[in-house]
Parts: structure tokens; C-alpha cells; sequence
């Protein structure tokens, strides 16, 4: 069936080709359309190439800028995730959040933490995927880049594997870095402090010679202590010093080295750009980081995260080919203190592209990629007694190819959009295709329709494939061992979309942006008890990672304006949801799986399958969530920017809460959330700018994320400098 | 690779008839591609005025013309002949300046430069900079130019290229003097020349 559509998909779109060919129109109309901004960042030699206004963007897409990011007096880039549109953004700590884009948050409910984050967006630094293999999640402290080094955030909502490679399944989040404009010297410099000893700090300083070749280094820095002292002690649940539930002197230090600490990082960069002419340059890219956080990970609540790593990044564009080479090393250690937690890694991924544009509106991308990650814990674990995730090296292997095509019809009134990508895993064998179609029509200049349908798939994971972990445990008279394991036959989580949207500009100076979304997620997997191996001396109860036949769907909404009254500008945002979920089943036990110690209940009738046709509504993902980037340029010296952001209630479930049941253990129930971040600056000559942030001002002191940190009123000034 | 090249026989071998049918709808498509090709290429200056067009649209968000003229055109003229006409002429189709309608007109020779809002001076211009600017200054023009060095020799704005960019000057001296006012938006975005 699935060829089938492959067919009829082709030959539609290979209909469309042959008219684009006899089709022409109106460029200069289209660019008219652009903000100065933009136009101004277009390259003027591939206007036709892949420019395009963020109002004629064929699917849901939303663009941060460093003015904005400035001017909301962000302080890190998971942070200006609270400026985009349909995101959600939790504080976990001081410094660290939680980002998923539409929902689809701690589904399948009650599972252990690693899954709790998101797992299935694409995070790239200029087309460099940073998301981990482990659990597809992103480790957003280990980033090098800074605010800045940045020059804007692009993101993408909704299934885009075809367009942007594996794991942007929810989306795409794609930070771009600065380069300098102007020939000669380039300076960034910022610094603030504030309240819970929170030091920032960052630099840039370049040099542009000719327009042909510019260099720059950057490096930044920050510290950040925790809102609160104490800590969640599952087994009591509540929260309370540390030293009175882990009594142990070098088991704390070493699983807290820095209890008060929240986050401390430092990062480094390089950034050199050769152009040898109009239609060939190079940028290459290094740098390293360093970081120790404080956030919920895995199954141990708040863990101390340590992370070390390098990374290298090519960029070649000779005529319409684009080629790029990724390279990432370094050692990971989100559970520090724990024996499973640490590895070495080592990603490297080679795309190569190339736009065919001989005919007017229409440009044609085949394009090749392969990727490769292998993770190794075998420095830091036993092996033979299994005590690492992995206890080897593990590799994941992926060969992809892939077509784009983007054709124009009517004076580009009707624009079709299609991507269709291939990838071969070494884990799991099976060849996953993935496609996106989207359709804009333009009924006029102030009008804009689209529709787009996609399927994508997250990333194949370690965890899924490669979890090689033997717990022992001595009950009396019965010594074993619980193994977690990884399965060769995984299907990779899938999301289907359809989503309809429509842009209009009511004014000229009021936009508006539309989307109504439906998503159907499935593939979900968990940690299955399948058996019992038993030996004389040992009774070892496997559990390996098995789809489940819960399938989610989503359906929303989401709606944003942009309305410029004198020197007011005003963005507000807010998404509406709704998750069913279907089939889910409590019960993490296969049906052929043996009676146990562990499981009293008989797997036979209580198991993955015992949801079968039930529905449930997904408590976990807020309603409604949004916020509003809120500015008011005074004068053209002093300035002031106020950006709510607000959450209606949710209730996050862990696994403890199927053992307890009594609606406390393994339950956050999250208020509905109201904060509002003010910020006041002041520019003198040139770009000198001094400025005062309040972060939380109504000091809301309820906690966002299951057994994070409460957060507190932050406030904090500073400088900065651009020349 | 060895291992793609595997699967990819093992799975042709199990489902031949559907694969035949796959290999006969991608050589299509690539014959389609292979022939797209061919096509007459684009024209690079196109994609350039195209662009300058746009931008000079965009201008007239960010500039105040003083008095409102009486009549319901707003005028843009060229000095000469220019690619950008083409491109003008189609923004001119579809889009209006402050309620007003687009008029576009080409002046050869310096007697004929009438009122206009905004005049365009081609990089080959037949006309002298000096004869220009002294013919429609204080007359409410704003004068774009394309050529290094003209935003110093007095025009209000001059495009040049950064960077593969497209990017502009701005002497707002000479567009003041021109009885216009450019917001500070525009010369925020502006490389001020003086």
C-alpha cells in the first residue's frame, strides 16, 4: 500500500512538473511581501534558490531574532523558546527547561524520567543535528553556541523528517550563528548579575576583511545557583535536605558535587567564513563546551548532568551543491555518581545536496546523507557484570537519500511543496520512508492558504536498541538479577499530520497566523517484562524495550499576531490542544510473560494489550499555552519589553504513580501558570546598552516540571556592548 | 554500503512486480528532471532588480513625502533604461503607496525628469549625478542610486552588496535636504554615510 502511494505520489507531482516548466511569474510581486529585514538577508543570487518570506512559509514556522532575544532580555536559548509560538516551556532549575514543541509531553504517562523530556525534536546549530542518540532528547546545557553567537532561531512545528533528516518528528528547531556585517572589526560583548548568584557572561570578536573572509571568536560563560536547597526524596515524597535521605558522605558528593549549584557552563567557538566568489563559500565551524547541571533526568529526579565536548562543522556551497560535515566528540554524563551513567560518543554526519533551478519556479534537491553515532561506556562501567546502559560500544548507522521539490504555478499564486526521504538504519533493518506535501495558495497579496500532510519518524535510539543494563537484587533465598534490554526489532515512533493554515495581513500593520493541526503518533515503547531466565544459582527477570499499542492524537490550534501601533510592537501567541490517548494499558507486561514477584496480577489478563480500545484524555500537555512579545521603544535611547507566558494546568505522572496509587506518589499536578519577564534598557552612543531584567515578576512559586525546583523572582542588570 | 546494496536486492527479489513498478515512476521522474534541465536558465540580474524592486517598494513605508500631493499617483521614475523597470512595473500591478496608485516613468533625458516621489539612477546613466540632484533638489525626490560612492556624492539612498547581500546606504543629510523624513527604523537598517 505504502508503494502504492509512492506511485500515485510521483506521478502527481511529476504532472506538476511539466506545467511549471510553462509557467511564469512575478518575482519582485512575491519579495514585496518581505520585511527590509529580510530582504536584506537574502543572498541576491538565489532569490529563486530558497529564500522565502516567514509570511509565504509553506508550513508552520516561526523565526526569533537577536533583536528580539535581546530586547526580551533573554538570558539562554532554551529560554527564547518562550518567545516562539506553540512551544512549551518549563523551568526545571534555574537556567535549565523542559521544550517541547505542540505536546505530546510525558506520553506514554507514568513512565520512568528518561522519556519525560522531549525526545522528538530536531535541535541543529546551522544544519548540525545536537540532539543525543540516547533518548533523542536534546541536551540543551552542552550546547557551545551562546546568545551571542546567535543571529536568529528558526522553528519548524510538525512532522518534517522529509525536509530536515531524522528525529524532527514534533519539529525543528535550527539556531543560526552570527556572522559580521560590516567589513572590519566585530565586537559583541555582554555581562550580567543578578540574585541566585547568576553570572553571565559572553564575548564575540571578529574581523572581516574585503567581504571575502571573516573570522570570529566567542566564547561564553555562566553560573547559576538553585531557587531552592532542598531535595525530592522519592521514598518519603517530599522534599527535604539531601543529607537526610542519603546519609552517605561520597555517594552525595558524588552524585551532588555542587548541591547549590543549578548550572555552570562554559563554551567556545570559531566561526570562519571564506566567499571564493559569488557561487562558491566555505564555513567552518569549532569549538568545545563544558557544562554541570542540576535538572530531572532519568530515574533519579534532580541529577547532577557533566558533559565534555568538541565539535567541527564544514559548510560548502559551490554553485547549487550544499555540502556539510558534522563532527561531535566527548564524553556525556547525565547521571553523574552513577555507575550507568557515562559514556564516550562521537557523531558524525555528511549531507550532500543539490538544487536544480534551470527552471523558472521550480527547484529540485536530491540530496544524500549519512550519519553515524556510537556511544561506548566501557571506560567508565564493569562490563561483565553489566553495569553500564550499554557495556560496549554501540553504533547507529544511517544511509539516506532524499528529494525535494518546490515548484511555483499561476504567477506563483499556487505553490507545491514536495519531500520524500528514504533512511536506512543498521538498527532497526527496516527501511523507514518519510514525506512531506504542502500546498500554499495565495488568493491575493493579504491571503494565504496552505495545507500540509507529513509523516516522520523519530531517530532510532540507544536506549531502544542497545539498553543493556543487569540490576542484581538478592530477595531472600532468590539472588537475580532485573536486565533491561534493548530490542533489534524496534518500529521507530511515528507521527502522521494534516494541518491547514492561513496567513493575513488585515492591515498594514496587523498579521495574523493560523494553523489547526491533527496528529497521530504511534510506535510508542517501553520497558516490557517479557520472562524469566532461570538458572540454578540466578533468577534474572527481563524486561526489553516492546512497542506498545498505544497510539496518540493531537488535535489544535494555534494562533499568532503581529500588530505595530506607533512604537508599540505587539506579538501575542496562544495554542489550544487536545491529546486522546488509545489502547493505553498501566500494565508494562507482555502477555506471554510468567507470573512473578514483581507482577502479582496474571500477565495473561492484565498486560500491553489490556488497553484495547479504550480511550483516555492526556492530562499531561497544558490546553491552552502561549505568550506575547510585548515592546515599547520609548524613545530611541530607552526601551521596554514585557513577555507573559502562561500555561493552564497539568498533571505529569511517573511511575510511582502505578505502584502507590494514591494520586501523591509519581503525580505533579502543575497550576495554571502566569509569568511575566520585564525588562528595561537604556542605550547610549553607538550599542551601548545597560539594562535591568526581572524574570517571574509576580514571583509565582509554584513548580513547572515533576519534582523541579520552584522557581523564583529573578532579577538581574547588565551590559552590552556591539561595535 | 555493501549492506544497502544487500537489502536493497533481497527486498527487490521478494516484491519484483512492485519494485518494477517503483523503478518505472522514479526513471519517469527523473527523465522529467533530466529534461527540466535543459530549460532556458534564469537570469541572474532578474533575480537582482527583482529584488532591488522590492526593496524600493519597501522604502516608501518608512519615508514621509511632507505635503500630500494633490493627484493620485505616486510616481517612480528612472533615469535611462534599467532592468529594474520590468520589475517595477509588476509590483506596480498589484501594489499601491499610501492609497495611491503606481505610476512608473522613464526619464532619457534630463529636460524630461518631471515631479516625481522616487527616482531611480541606473548604474550607466546617461545623465550627469551633479545635473540630476541639482534639477529635483528640494523637490521632495527621494533619489536611489546603485553605484559605489553616490550616497556620498548625495543621493538619499545607494544599494550596494555585502556579502553576496543586498544592502543600502543612506545619507540622511541629503534626504533631509530633499524635504523628506526617513524614520529611524529605516536608518537603523541603514549604512549611514554622511
Amino acid at each position: 500500500m505504502r508503494f502504492k502511494n509512492i506511485l500515485l505520489s510521483l506521478c502527481f507531482f511529476s504532472s506538476f512538473l511539466l506545467q511549471a516548466q510553462t509557467d511564469s511569474g512575478a518575482s519582485a510581486t512575491k519579495l514585496a511581501e518581505f520585511s527590509l529585514e529580510e530582504l536584506m538577508n537574502i543572498p541576491i543570487y538565489s532569490v529563486s534558490k530558497s529564500e522565502e518570506s516567514s509570511f509565504d512559509a509553506a508550513l508552520s514556522a516561526s523565526v526569533v531574532t537577536r533583536e528580539e532575544i535581546k530586547r526580551a532580555g533573554c538570558t539562554t536559548i532554551m529560554e527564547a523558546m518562550r518567545l516562539v509560538p506553540g512551544v512549551i516551556v518549563r523551568e526545571q532549575t534555574n537556567g535549565s527547561y523542559d521544550i517541547h514543541i505542540r505536546g505530546l509531553d510525558n506520553v506514554p504517562p507514568n513512565l520512568g524520567l528518561y522519556f519525560f523530556g522531549n525526545s522528538t525534536t530536531l535541535v541543529m546549530i546551522d544544519d548540525r543535528p545536537v540532539y543525543n542518540y540516547l533518548h533523542g532528547g536534546t541536551f540543551w546545557e552542552t550546547l557551545p553556541v551562546d546568545l551571542n553567537d546567535v543571529e536568529k532561531i528558526e522553528v519548524v512545528r510538525g512532522p518534517s523528517t522529509a525536509m530536515y533528516g531524522p528525529n524532527a518528528e514534533s519539529g525543528v528547531i535550527n539556531i543560526i550563528t552570527r556572522r559580521p556585517e560590516k567589513k572590519g572589526w566585530y565586537a559583541v560583548a555582554n555581562g550580567q548579575y543578578g540574585n541566585y548568584n547568576t553570572g553571565i557572561a559572553n564575548a564575540s570578536f571578529g574581523y572581516k576583511v574585503k567581504d571575502k573572509f571573516s573570522a570570529v571568536v566567542s566564547g561564553n560563560f555562566q553560573n547559576r545557583n538553585r531557587t531552592q536547597s532542598d531535595y525530592y526524596d522519592p521514598a518519603r515524597d517530599q522534599f527535604e535536605p539531601l543529607d537526610t535521605f542519603i546519609k552517605n558522605d561520597s555517594v552525595r558528593s558524588a552524585r551532588y558535587p555542587h548541591p547549590d549549584i543549578a548550572m555552570r557552563k562554559y563554551g567556545y567557538n570559531i566561526f570562519l567564513n571564506y566567499k571564493i566568489n559569488k557561487h562558491a563559500s566555505i564555513d567552518v565551524e569549532g569549538g568545545g563546551q563544558h557544562s554541570e547541571i542540576q535538572d530531572i533526568f532519568a530515574s533519579n529526579f534532580l541529577t547532577t548532568a557533566l558533559a565534555t565536548s568538541y565539535y567541527g562543522n564544514l559548510k560548502a556551497q559551490v554553485y547549487g551543491a550544499d555540502l556539510q560535515v558534522s563532527y561531535l566528540t566527548g564524553t556525556q554524563q547525565p547521571q553523574a555518581g552513577l555507575y550507568q551513567g557515562k559514556w564516550d560518543f562521537n557523531t558524525t554526519d555528511i549531507t550532500l545536496d543539490y538544487h536544480i533551478t534551470q527552471v523558472k519556479h521550480l527547484v529540485i534537491t536530491p540530496g544524500l546523507s549519512y550519519r553515524r553515532a556510537a556511544y561506548d561506556d566501557r571506560r567508565y562501567v564493569n562490563e561483565a557484570t553489566r553495569e553500564g546502559l550499554f557495556n560496549g560500544e554501540v553504533v547507529s548507522q544511517t544511509y539516506a537519500a532524499f528529494l525535494r521539490a518546490d515548484a511555483r504555478f499561476f504567477k506563483e499564486k499556487l505553490r507545491l511543496i514536495a519531500a520524500a526521504r528514504m533512511d536506512k538504519f543498521n538498527k532497526p533493518s527496516k527501511l523507514y520512508w518519510s514525506w512531506q506535501f504542502a500546498m500554499t495558495y495565495k488568493v491575493s497579496d493579504k491571503h494565504i492558504l496552505r495545507i500540509v500532510e507529513s509523516r516522520a519518524n523519530r531517530a532510532p535510539l540507544f536506549l531502544e536498541s542497545y539498553y543493556n543494563l543487569s540490576v542484581p537484587f538478592n530477595l531472600p533465598g532468590q539472588p537475580g538479577t532485573i536486565q533491561l534490554l534493548g530490542a533489534n526489532d524496534i518500529n521507530l515512533l511515528t507521527t502522521d499530520m494534516l494541518e491547514i493554515g492561513y496567513r493575513g495581513k488585515l492591515r498594514d500593520n496587523l498579521e495574523i497566523d493560523l494553523e489547526v493541526f491533527g496528529t497521530s503518533t504511534k510506535n510508542f515503547s517501553n520497558e516490557i517484562f517479557t520472562r524469566i531466565d532461570s538458572s540454578a544459582t540466578s533468577k534474572d527477570y527481563i524486561y526489553t524495550f516492546t512497542n506498545i499499542p498505544l497510539v496518540a492524537r493531537q488535535f489544535g490550534a494555534t494562533i499568532s499576531i503581529h500588530y505595530i501601533v506607533g512604537k508599540f510592537q505587539f506579538k501575542p501567541f496562544i495554542t489550544v490542544q487536545r491529546t486522546t490517548l488509545f489502547n493505553y494499558s498501566p500494565y508494562t507486561v507482555s502477555p506471554t510473560a510468567p507470573v512473578s514477584v514483581f507482577f502479582a496480577p496474571s500477565p495473561a489478563t492484565q498486560n500491553i494489550n489490556s488497553g484495547m480500545g479504550k480511550q483516555m484524555t492526556h492530562i499531561a500537555t497544558p490546553t491552552v499555552y502561549g505568550g506575547a512579545y510585548i515592546n515599547y521603544a520609548i524613545t530611541s535611547h530607552l526601551n521596554v519589553n514585557i513577555t507573559p507566558y502562561f500555561m493552564s494546568a497539568s498533571t505529569q505522572l511517573e511511575a510511582a504513580n502505578l505502584v502507590a496509587k494514591n494520586g501523591i506518589n509519581g503525580v505533579e499536578n502543575i497550576n495554571p501558570k502566569f509569568i511575566m519577564d520585564v525588562v528595561a534598557s537604556y542605550t547610549f552612543f553607538k550599542k551601548l546598552t545597560l539594562f535591568a531584567n526581572f524574570k517571574n515578576c509576580f514571583s509565582d512559586k509554584t513548580r513547572e516540571f515533576f519534582r523541579g525546583d520552584i522557581p523564583g523572582f529573578k532579577v538581574s542588570g547588565g551590559i552590552s556592548f556591539e561595535y | 554500503m555493501s549492506e544497502v546494496r544487500g537489502w536493497i536486492h533481497k527486498r527487490a527479489e521478494r516484491k519484483f512486480h512492485f519494485g518494477k513498478k517503483v523503478q518505472i515512476a522514479v526513471s519517469l521522474f527523473l527523465l522529467l528532471l533530466l529534461s527540466c534541465s535543459f530549460a532556458t536558465p534564469a537570469q541572474e540580474e532578474d533575480e537582482e532588480y527583482n529584488l532591488k524592486a522590492a526593496f524600493i517598494y519597501k522604502f516608501t513605508n518608512y519615508i514621509e513625502w511632507g505635503a500630500p500631493s494633490s493627484d493620485h499617483e505616486f510616481v517612480i521614475g528612472i533615469v535611462g533604461s534599467s532592468p529594474i523597470s520590468k520589475q517595477l512595473i509588476e509590483i506596480a500591478k498589484t501594489k499601491t503607496v499610501k492609497n495611491k496608485k503606481i505610476v512608473i516613468r522613464q526619464f532619457n533625458k534630463l529636460e524630461d525628469i518631471g515631479p516625481c516621489q522616487i527616482l531611480f539612477i541606473p548604474q550607466k546613466t546617461p545623465i550627469r549625478l551633479d545635473d540630476i540632484l541639482a534639477k529635483t533638489a528640494g523637490k521632495g525626490t527621494l533619489i536611489i542610486s546603485e553605484k559605489a560612492g553616490y550616497a556620498k556624492k548625495g543621493t538619499g539612498i545607494n544599494f550596494i552588496e555585502v556579502d553576496n547581500n543586498l544592502k543600502f546606504e543612506a545619507n540622511a543629510k541629503g534626504i533631509s535636504a530633499a524635504g523628506l523624513k526617513a524614520s529611524s527604523q529605516l536608518l537603523k537598517l541603514a549604512i549611514i554615510v554622511d
